[in-house]
């Protein structure tokens, strides 16, 4: 019987743990922000997320960013993780740098996508979600 | 409250909870939360029906205990069988009834395209199947002594009546 409950209240305890986190994270969509500096020529494009954890247990966060070529070859990426305490937030900021002539190669070969990882784990590392979100371009932005 | 009424009470507990509230649990979404879940292959109809079905099992077993005597070998067989379909519940409802995904016990996989961007979710919850599946052993194996228990309780003899005494004759 202990252990029927003990687990009941661990399901629901992630559970809430983890809706928390990503509803934080996906509310008002995703902002993708582009620049191309004309001096190097290299062109960043930038994503900013502020997870909140609105659960009670600990969540552990970990975000990713590809950018991939018309191959499925990453001509791009950055990652970044947090640990969530109950009732914390944290801005990640995960920023994709293009050189010149990878952006050029993409630019001219007009196909190319986004992929955006996002793992998530909670209840002692033990429950996660892990999500990746593939955005063909022309569908971006 | 004798053992007949807990188990006629008990099975119209399971049933309402495991059975009527999942069938009727759909009509109450909105139909766009239940187009949300068919795109990303959870058939709700489906999903539904399995649950239901489990809760017609597991009540049926538990009026199947309350009207066996303990010591019955048809007692032993509906616990063990009640507790199968406890994890078999568990099993199902972690992996929202799509049977592909029955057999990784926990790992769930789903795939969403909107509008043209493909969404790829992995729910990790081995864990908890791994919880019950220890909870459920540990209820069969507490079935067995129960039965065996009641076994030896069932074959001990009537003590024979004292002999009476010359003075009471």
């Amino acid at each position: 019987m202990i252990t029927q409950i003990v687990s009941l209240a661990a399901f629901g305890l992630s559970i809430y743990s983890i809706y928390g986190v990503l509803s934080s994270t996906f509310s008002g969509g995703l902002g993708f922000e582009m620049d191309f500096d004309e001096t190097t020529g290299v062109g960043s494009l930038r994503l900013e997320v502020t997870p909140q954890n609105t659960g009670y247990l600990d969540a552990d966060i970990t975000l990713g960013l590809k950018l991939l070529d018309g191959d499925g070859v990453a001509v791009a990426s950055d990652s970044s993780s947090a640990a969530l305490a109950p009732g914390s937030y944290e801005t990640i900021s995960l920023v994709l740098e293009v050189s010149r002539e990878d952006y050029e190669r993409i630019a001219l070969g007009g196909e190319s996508s986004i992929e955006l990882f996002l793992g998530l784990r909670t209840l002692f590392d033990l429950v996660g979600i892990s999500d990746t979100i593939t955005i063909p371009q022309g569908v971006q932005g | 409250m004798s053992n007949r009424t807990g188990a006629l009470v008990s099975a119209a507990i399971t049933l309402l909870l495991f059975t009527v509230i999942p069938l009727m649990a759909p009509q109450y979404l909105p139909p766009s939360y239940i187009e949300t879940l068919a795109r990303t292959g959870i058939d709700v109809p489906s999903f539904v029906n399995q649950l239901a079905i489990m809760g017609v099992a597991v009540a049926a077993l538990t009026l199947v205990k309350g009207f066996v005597a303990p010591s019955s070998p048809i007692y032993l067989l509906a616990a063990l069988a009640s507790s199968g379909l406890t994890f078999a519940f568990t099993v199902v409802t972690l992996s929202f009834g799509k049977l592909e995904e029955l057999g990784n016990l926990g790992l769930t996989s789903m795939t969403v395209e909107v509008q043209g961007s493909v969404n790829a979710i992995t729910l990790d919850f081995r864990f908890l199947v791994q919880l019950t599946a220890l909870t459920v052993a540990l209820r069969m194996v507490e079935a067995v002594f129960a039965y065996l228990e009641a076994r030896k309780e069932a074959k001990v003899p009537e003590p024979p009546s004292a002999p009476a005494r010359a003075a009471d004759i």
